[in-house]
């Protein structure tokens, strides 16, 4: 199941609150959670359920058992075990085709290629079992010894599918000890009428953008029109993603969980270091805490370090997907990153800061064509597009601009950081307690609400072309 | 300040839950009069459909069709896109076709195609770009080429090459309103119809005849010859196709004059309803439509058509096979091979022929050369617009209906266009729909 869906907004939702909130113990609330959480994950995938199940249980033991041994080497095999069993789930499921692809290249499989679909939310969720034995092991969180919780935990389906990738010590004492508040739910409606919108009205309308440019007129297009598409495709998986968290986090408020935030306005950073700062926070910080500072991180000789990075960034690459493309996105960061650090820096100094935050975009919305295409071949074709200024005036293009000149305007506003703006911070705490201010919220989520319906409904609207009488 | 934080929370739950109790508790239609197509039902949860998803999807796509209100959300979710910009010049507006995923995303063969209408459908504008609404008429951008129209073809040259000598083959390819829009930023598009269709014609083989209704229907482009609602054309730009046909055929074609005229007003057809535009609504169209003083055995004209089903006079819509006995006693018959667009036309071969057969090759299934054969047909006229002449799907239809590996021999005249089991299965029947388009932009 998916948020942005009308089965999700007017039946599971309202069900689950409802039920939810009727149920006062916390003991039920939280079997009722997981309950909801299944059914959500079976909605799309029923037999994965399984692998959930499985993933969850082995970690559960895997916890109390490093946590009993008192032997830090022993331990530490349990950790290596868990990793091992994790990845390797990751790699049969989402990697194994690739790697067949790959091989068979090199040296005759005497297998056929294994066909196995990628169960959904397996990235996620293998991460944050992971991350709860490597954090039990370095004490950083206690083990849980009650198996419903955990499975709370790993199968919550506020960020099951689709992240953020949620560490277990961030809402370990909420499992147990988290209080209703009117001011929770009430900010928690907020956050997800903002992804809701995102969702539907941002990326949904800036994909079938994407469809025109990036697919169907790909042959005819010149300069203008492959970086407008490609401009597109980077609000597409900006809002899409955002929106998608912030759903995930409004959702948790509801029900009084607090996740970490995952998006910081990230097309508003100043260089490629600060956009990893900023964009996907809790896979950044993952490959952070448990490769790039266990590799050494920076504490390290400059060579290492440029090392470490490389590994760091071809991991973050890969883990978007199991294709080659998405390991070179990967090292393109990492490229940046490099001669940033070696070169840019020192001239971003000397520079506006204008010319800073544009490079810094560009470089961006560049990379976003190697996470498209998949096909490398095609990716290349689409460079020579980027860089052909023959004037091939294409309809659509003139036509799309005008026709959604709003919306855009819309888009950009939504992309400049205001919250870290001191102008509008300050003026906003002053405004966030008027009650006009906090009616007009509540006016505005409805509003959102019954547009986002309406296009969702509207999207099921398919009269036939050809009637038969 | 709290008070209203506790408002906010029953407002917005309560809201959700409204629609969920509205949406249990309302009634259920079976079909959409405005979309023309049957609601999902209910469906029915088994452990098979359960365990493979697909009750969910089902379910789903129950609850999208069922949702409380769901004709004034469908008004404002069109409303809304209107407010994301600003209008073109001449109120021009391009939308671009609103894909269904789900028909997208499955790689589905041709047999299961036929057995749901929907994935032909679907197909039919395969070969569309969008729609681009100008000056209160709506217009399908065409988006084919010589690789694709090729494909087409090659299936007429086949026939051509299997059928005997004595049965002549036609090809009568014409263009869509979109080559008569007359404002030259979008000559372009006439430009590329034009060529597609010589292109096609270029690749037919000798002994094909070509119908030059084009040229036929340009020398009469200041007449109503194509709606501004709808992506069919009016009798009147058939009539000319018509007369293009007799003059490659020998005939003499029948003066308009020499007809009854009779007009069916206030039709707003599909592109409309695709769009939605006020503009369209009020250059509302209305049907001609001329009966021939021939008389026959069934009925051509279904009278009783009328608003947005008007089309639907022609013929009473699209059969897979009909067969017209008329009182011209030449002992010639045709067969026409069309979808839709071909039925006002058709119903003009009457003045000339004693038996005329008209077969959708869309929903007809029991052997094209059969039926050629055994009712004697002398002359087999393929009908196409050019976009359905650039659409993969419906080329390899007309290939697969030719001989059928199996064929029941029960009546062939099936008027019920939904019971389409398709009993044959053909290697090369294996299509996927949505690499249409692809296919033919690398081909060429």
């Amino acid at each position: 199941m998916v948020f942005s869906s009308l089965i999700f907004l007017y039946f599971f939702l309202p069900l689950n609150l409802i039920l939810y909130y009727v149920s006062g113990n916390l003991v039920y609330r939280n079997i009722l959670l997981t309950l909801f959480s299944f059914f959500f994950y079976a909605w799309g995938e029923p037999v994965w359920i399984v692998l959930l199940l499985f993933s969850a249980l082995f970690d559960y033991g895997n916890g109390i058992l490093i946590e009993k041994l008192n032997n830090k080497s022993k331990a530490k095999l349990v950790v290596a075990f868990s990793v091992i069993v994790n990845i390797g789930l990751l790699v049969a499921f989402k990697y194994s085709g690739f790697l067949y692809d790959n091989l068979s290249l090199l040296i005759n499989l005497p297998f056929a290629r294994p066909e196995v679909t990628l169960p959904i939310g397996i990235s996620f969720y293998t991460f944050q079992t992971i991350s709860y034995t490597i954090d039990v092991y370095r004490g950083d969180v206690k083990a849980q010894r009650n198996p419903m919780n955990f499975l709370l935990f790993v199968s919550l389906y506020h960020q099951l599918v689709a992240g953020p990738i949620v560490r277990y010590k961030t809402i370990a004492d909420e499992i147990n000890g988290r209080k209703f508040q009117w001011n929770d739910f009430s900010s928690g409606i907020g956050r997800f009428s903002l992804g809701l919108f995102k969702k539907i009205v941002i990326a949904d309308a800036a994909g079938s953008l994407v469809d025109n440019y990036l697919i169907t007129n790909f042959d005819l297009l010149t300069s203008p029109t492959a970086w407008f598409g490609l401009s597109m495709f980077a609000i597409q998986i900006y809002f899409d993603f955002s929106g998608y968290s912030d759903m995930a986090i409004g959702l948790g408020r509801m029900f009084g969980f607090h996740y970490n935030e995952n998006f910081k306005n990230p097309y508003a950073a100043n260089s490629i270091t600060d956009f990893w700062r900023r964009w996907h926070i809790s896979l950044s910080t993952f490959f952070r805490d448990y490769v790039y500072i266990p590799l050494g991180g920076n504490k390290v000789g400059k060579r290492r370090m440029y090392y470490n990075i490389f590994i760091v960034w071809a991991l973050t690459g890969f883990w978007h997907g199991a294709s080659w493309n998405f390991m070179l996105w990967g090292l393109y960061f990492a490229m940046i990153l490099l001669i940033e650090k070696r070169v840019l820096l020192s001239i971003y100094s000397k520079i506006p800061i204008i010319f800073r935050y544009t490079i810094t975009l560009v470089f961006i919305v560049f990379g976003w064509s190697l996470f498209y295409f998949e096909d490398l071949s095609k990716w290349s074709t689409f460079c020579s597009n980027l860089f052909n200024f023959s004037s091939n005036q294409i309809l659509a293009f003139s036509f799309d601009l005008r026709q959604n000149i709003y919306w855009f305007t819309l888009v950009i506003l939504l992309c400049i950081p205001w919250d870290e703006l001191p102008y509008f911070t300050k003026r906003w705490e002053v405004l966030a307690g008027n009650q006009i201010i906090l009616t007009s919220k509540i006016v505005l989520h409805i509003l959102i609400l019954i547009i986002c319906t309406s296009l969702l409904v509207g999207s099921s609207y398919h009269p036939f072309l050809y009637f038969r009488f | 300040m709290h008070n209203l934080k506790v408002i906010h929370v029953l407002a917005y739950s309560g809201i959700l839950t409204l629609g969920m109790l509205s949406f249990v508790f309302s009634k259920k239609e079976k079909e959409s009069i405005l979309e023309k197509r049957k609601l999902q039902e209910n469906p029915i949860i088994t452990l098979k459909s359960f365990l493979d998803g697909s009750w969910m999807l089902k379910y789903e796509k129950f609850m999208d069709d069922h949702f409380p209100w769901r004709s004034s959300f469908v008004d404002i979710a069109f409303q809304l896109n209107e407010l994301k910009g600003i209008k073109n010049p001449n109120n021009a507006r391009l939308i671009t076709k609103t894909k269904d995923k789900k028909i997208d995303e499955k790689k589905i063969d041709l047999n299961k195609a036929a057995r749901d209408i929907n994935y032909l459908i679907n197909a039919e504008s395969a070969s569309s770009k969008g729609l681009l609404i100008i000056a209160g008429r709506a217009f399908q951008v065409f988006g084919g080429t010589r690789a694709s129209v090729k494909s087409y073809v090659d299936v007429v040259n086949e026939y051509r090459k299997i059928l005997p000598d004595h049965v002549r083959v036609f090809n009568c390819i014409v263009p869509t309103g979109s080559s008569f829009i007359f404002v030259k930023e979008y000559d372009y598009l006439r430009d590329k119809e034009f060529k597609n269709i010589d292109d096609a014609y270029s690749l037919s083989s000798p002994n094909v005849i070509n119908v030059p209704a084009k040229e036929a229907i340009v020398a009469h482009q200041d007449e109503y010859i194509y709606f501004a609602s709808d992506h069919h054309w009016t009798a009147r730009g058939a009539y000319y196709a018509y007369t293009a046909y007799c003059q490659a055929s020998g005939l003499k074609a029948t003066p308009l004059n020499k007809m009854t005229r009779k007009v069916k007003r206030n039709f707003l057809g599909t592109l409309y309803n695709l769009t939605k535009d006020e503009s369209i609504k009020k250059n509302i169209d209305s049907v001609e439509y001329f009966i021939p003083s021939v008389s026959t055995d069934v009925k051509v004209f279904a009278e009783f058509a009328s608003g947005g089903n008007s089309y639907g006079v022609f013929l009473g819509g699209d059969k897979a096979h009909l067969k017209i006995k008329t009182s011209v006693k030449n002992g010639k018959s045709v067969v026409v091979i069309k979808n839709s667009f071909g039925n006002p036309f058709s119903t003009f071969l009457i003045n000339n022929y004693e038996t005329v057969h008209v077969v959708d090759y869309r929903y007809f299934d029991s052997g094209l050369l059969r039926l050629i054969k055994n009712e004697e047909i002398d002359d087999v006229i393929f009908f196409h617009n050019v976009f359905s002449a650039n659409t993969l799907s419906h080329s390899e239809r007309q290939r697969i209906i030719k001989n059928p590996v199996s064929t029941e021999n029960s009546s062939e005249k099936k008027t019920n266009e939904k019971k389409m089991e398709t009993k044959k299965t053909n290697k090369n029947s294996k299509l996927e729909l949505n690499d249409e388009n692809s296919d033919s932009d690398t081909t060429n």
